[in-house]
């Protein structure tokens, strides 16, 4: 029975491995590339007039890139949204990522950006970072390109002449500014009793403080223009647990008429049907835009969405391969330091843009930044490229210059 | 003493943590000037989280009472919900057929998952606590890979989300109670279950089956955390998919409950001993939420809470012992006072 087991065993990983594999024809599928501007590739093989040299199967560059991708939690709406993003700058750009799993110390990040060196990458995107300065210098010792960490000033501060420091996006206090807006969107709908829910923030999760700090600080602002509004309750942790929903039922006991999330508040949909407050309670909070939040954007429950755009970290990948191509002292700061790219970041209140937002934001989909976007921060493709260019592009975000775009 | 009266003791031992706890509480929080405790909204939701963990610490003890540790308890939650729910919430049904259909879907696959655990336990023969880890994994891993790694979303569907109601809750308890109270203390399966957990050698010696009762133990197991999946999704809506063995933290809301059912089993039966422990929980939870305790001290006071009762259980045989030591010592006093005259 052991030795059937261990031959089914086998056999799984086998078919497993084979799974992972170029589906056969594959090539002759992949879109080439096409000059800047034009989204419609010329097919595989045929000879392009103007631009930089291509793979065979007409990506830009013509050499494979391998990137290194530091990741928290495979599950996260985010990353996948982000997946499929690299999934469909891939059939435009000649890279290839490596994702890490579920890492949660600085100790497996270490231990995975080893293992991309050891695999080839010339990159590491650092979207989640425990290891800070440390994991920037160790890729820069093992010869990779660092992206990311732009919101942490001690990673400039010690690797920002680093060359294989590459720098990251900027959107200011990102978390801090979520939470802001969180806010103002509740006061903008006219509530003035809140529950705060503050996800891990007595649990000292870094970007949680953040948010929340913001959050405090527009109920003070309001408080100080006049206008009436207070903290009614607090909730911390997560679904789960017996804590969390004698909180969540405390917390819907009181007055409240808004409820400010610093997580996704998705969770509170059921509670707050169950408590029939429904009418009641406006709900504003940090979150992922999804098909499912248009309706509830229309009904009125949710008033406001501040919403991360996950192909922001795409930009690491032009980024990247400018570096890989021999760009990286153009990409930089005038004094020679590691740039930070404006970005923008999406404050949703409206059931239209929600719609937008997650129509371009998933498979399929158009995207915040697509092909044409990217193709123009190559510097193969626009010498002329300045890192205002950048910041304008990044920055640009709103649906209507979105659409200005295409 | 008389079997009628040895009962009536029985049940007030087994009922008796449970009150006085409710009672404590209460007094605490109405001196702290906290009233509300234990009524109305707030005896709801100790309601809800009774059975919510009650049923996660029934399944945790089926297994763990006979040694085999069961990280992969929290994985068959999650898969049974993936699953179950996204079949429930395709299928049309007219209301409260729907719920109900759910209900059998969740915990059809929460079973199916219990026998596939059980099955690797027993054709593997690794440590238990090894098996649930490869386990939990490969659950964790196909709950991400189904339905575009979206989880179970039903928070637009106010009528299969019908199992927080009280009335309900309790009912879908009760009927779950009743069947493991008769496949526990009336059937071969549970004779040989509790033969197994006092001592295994002999009771395979004896002709017992270890494997076949492991695998039901398992499949039970599973069947309950489906049904605690159904009290999960019915409070919050949604549900995730996990990786990386997080999935593993759903157990942690089973051991005070389990171990109470276990000091309460001789005096009743060990499924409605963690029902109350699972209400004593609860009403901890809640107290200390009351009392405005951050998230560090309610953990904080869950992990003395657990470790004071293993302290205790772990030692009341002393009592037991000085009790009968003093009997004899009287007893000597006795004999001898009675010698001297």
């Amino acid at each position: 029975m052991k030795k059937f087991l261990a031959l089914l065993l086998a056999l799984v990983m086998v078919i497993g491995l084979a799974a992972c594999g170029e589906p056969a024809g594959n090539e002759s599928q992949a879109p080439a590339s096409a000059p800047a501007g034009n989204s419609e590739a010329p097919e595989s093989g045929e000879p392009v007039a103007e631009g930089p040299e291509l793979s065979a199967d007409g990506r830009y560059p013509a050499e494979t890139v391998k990137i290194g991708f530091v990741n928290y939690d495979t599950t996260a709406q985010q990353f996948l949204s982000l997946q499929d993003y690299f999934d469909y700058l891939d059939d435009y750009f000649n890279f290839e990522i490596m994702y890490s799993e579920s890492l949660d110390s600085a100790e497996a990040e270490f231990a995975f950006i080893e293992q991309c060196a050891a695999a080839g990458c010339q990159g590491i995107i650092g979207y989640y970072n425990e290891g800070r300065e440390e994991s920037v210098k160790l890729a820069s010792s093992l010869g990779m390109y660092y992206w990311g960490q732009g919101q942490d000033p001690n990673v400039q501060e010690a690797c920002g002449d680093d060359p294989y420091y590459l720098g990251s996006y900027y959107v200011g206090n990102a978390d801090y500014e979520y939470g802001k807006s969180v806010i103002d969107s509740l006061v903008a709908a006219d509530c003035h009793k809140i529950i705060v829910v503050t996800g891990g923030k007595d649990f000292g999760v870094q970007m949680f403080i953040d948010r929340y700090q913001g959050m405090m600080d527009a109920i003070q602002e309001a408080q100080d223009g006049g206008y009436d509004i207070e903290v009614v309750y607090e909730v911390p942790g997560w679904p789960g647990t017996e804590d969390f929903t004698a909180e969540q039922t405390s917390a819907l006991a009181t007055d409240a008429d808004g409820l400010a999330s610093a997580l996704s508040a998705l969770m509170w949909i059921q509670p707050i049907s169950a408590a029939g407050k429904m009418n009641s309670i406006k709900i504003a909070a940090v979150d992922t835009p999804t098909a499912d939040m248009v309706d509830l954007m229309a009904s009125g429950l949710f008033v406001g969405v501040a919403a991360e755009i996950p192909d922001v970290f795409g930009l690491g990948v032009p980024m990247i391969i400018n570096a890989v191509q021999g760009y990286g002292e153009e990409q930089r700061n005038e004094d020679g330091t590691a740039p930070l790219i404006d970005c923008g970041f999406w404050l949703i209140t409206t059931a239209e843009e929600m719609e937008y937002y997650s129509e371009i934001e998933q498979e399929g989909g158009t995207w915040c930044f697509d092909a044409d976007d990217v193709r123009s921060i190559l510097y193969d493709y626009n010498p002329e490229l300045t890192l205002d260019d950048m910041s304008a592009l990044y920055s640009a975000v709103t649906m209507e210059e979105i659409q200005a775009r295409r | 003493m008389s079997k009628s009266t040895r009962i009536l003791k029985n049940i007030v031992i087994t009922l008796a943590p449970a009150v006085i706890v409710y009672l404590f509480f209460l007094l605490i929080t109405n001196l702290f000037g906290e009233p509300g405790f234990g009524v109305g909204d707030n005896l709801r939701v100790i309601g809800y989280n009774m059975v919510y963990s009650g049923f996660i610490a029934l399944a945790v003890s089926y297994n763990l009472t006979s040694g085999r540790f069961d990280f992969s308890v929290g994985s068959v939650l999650i898969l049974s919900l993936i699953v179950g729910g996204n079949i429930a919430k395709e299928i049309d049904v007219p209301e409260p057929f729907g719920a109900v259909l759910m209900v059998v879907l969740v915990v059809l696959v929460g079973m199916l998952c219990g026998l596939i655990s059980g099955l690797f336990y027993i054709l593997l023969r690794l440590p238990p606590m090894v098996t649930s880890l490869g386990v939990a994994m490969i659950f964790e891993a196909i709950g991400f890979a189904l339905f575009d790694s979206e989880g179970l979303r039903l928070y637009t569907r106010q009528d299969l989300l019908i199992w927080t109601k009280p009335q309900n809750s309790f009912i879908l308890l009760a009927l779950v109670l009743i069947v493991l109270i008769y496949l526990l203390n009336f059937t071969k399966f549970g004779y040989n279950c509790r033969s197994l957990q006092t001592g295994q050698k002999n009771a395979v010696e004896v002709g017992v089956n270890e494997k076949t009762n492991s695998v039901v133990c398992y499949i039970i197991a599973g069947g309950l955390m489906g049904f605690a999946g159904i009290m999960y999704i019915s409070q919050n809506g949604i549900i995730a998919p996990q990786t990386g063995l997080s999935s593993s933290s759903f157990m942690m809301n089973a051991f005070l409950p389990m171990f109470i059912g276990n000091a309460l089993a001789k005096y009743s039966d060990r499924n409605i001993g963690v029902i109350v422990g699972a209400f004593c929980q609860a009403c901890l939870s809640s107290a200390l939420v009351y009392l405005g305790a951050g998230p560090s001290m309610q953990t904080v006071m869950n992990g003395v809470a657990v470790m004071l009762f293993l302290i205790y259980v772990s030692n009341n045989y002393k009592f037991a012992l000085h009790r009968a030591w003093r009997e004899k010592k009287e007893k000597a006093l006795g004999m001898t006072s009675a010698a001297k005259q």
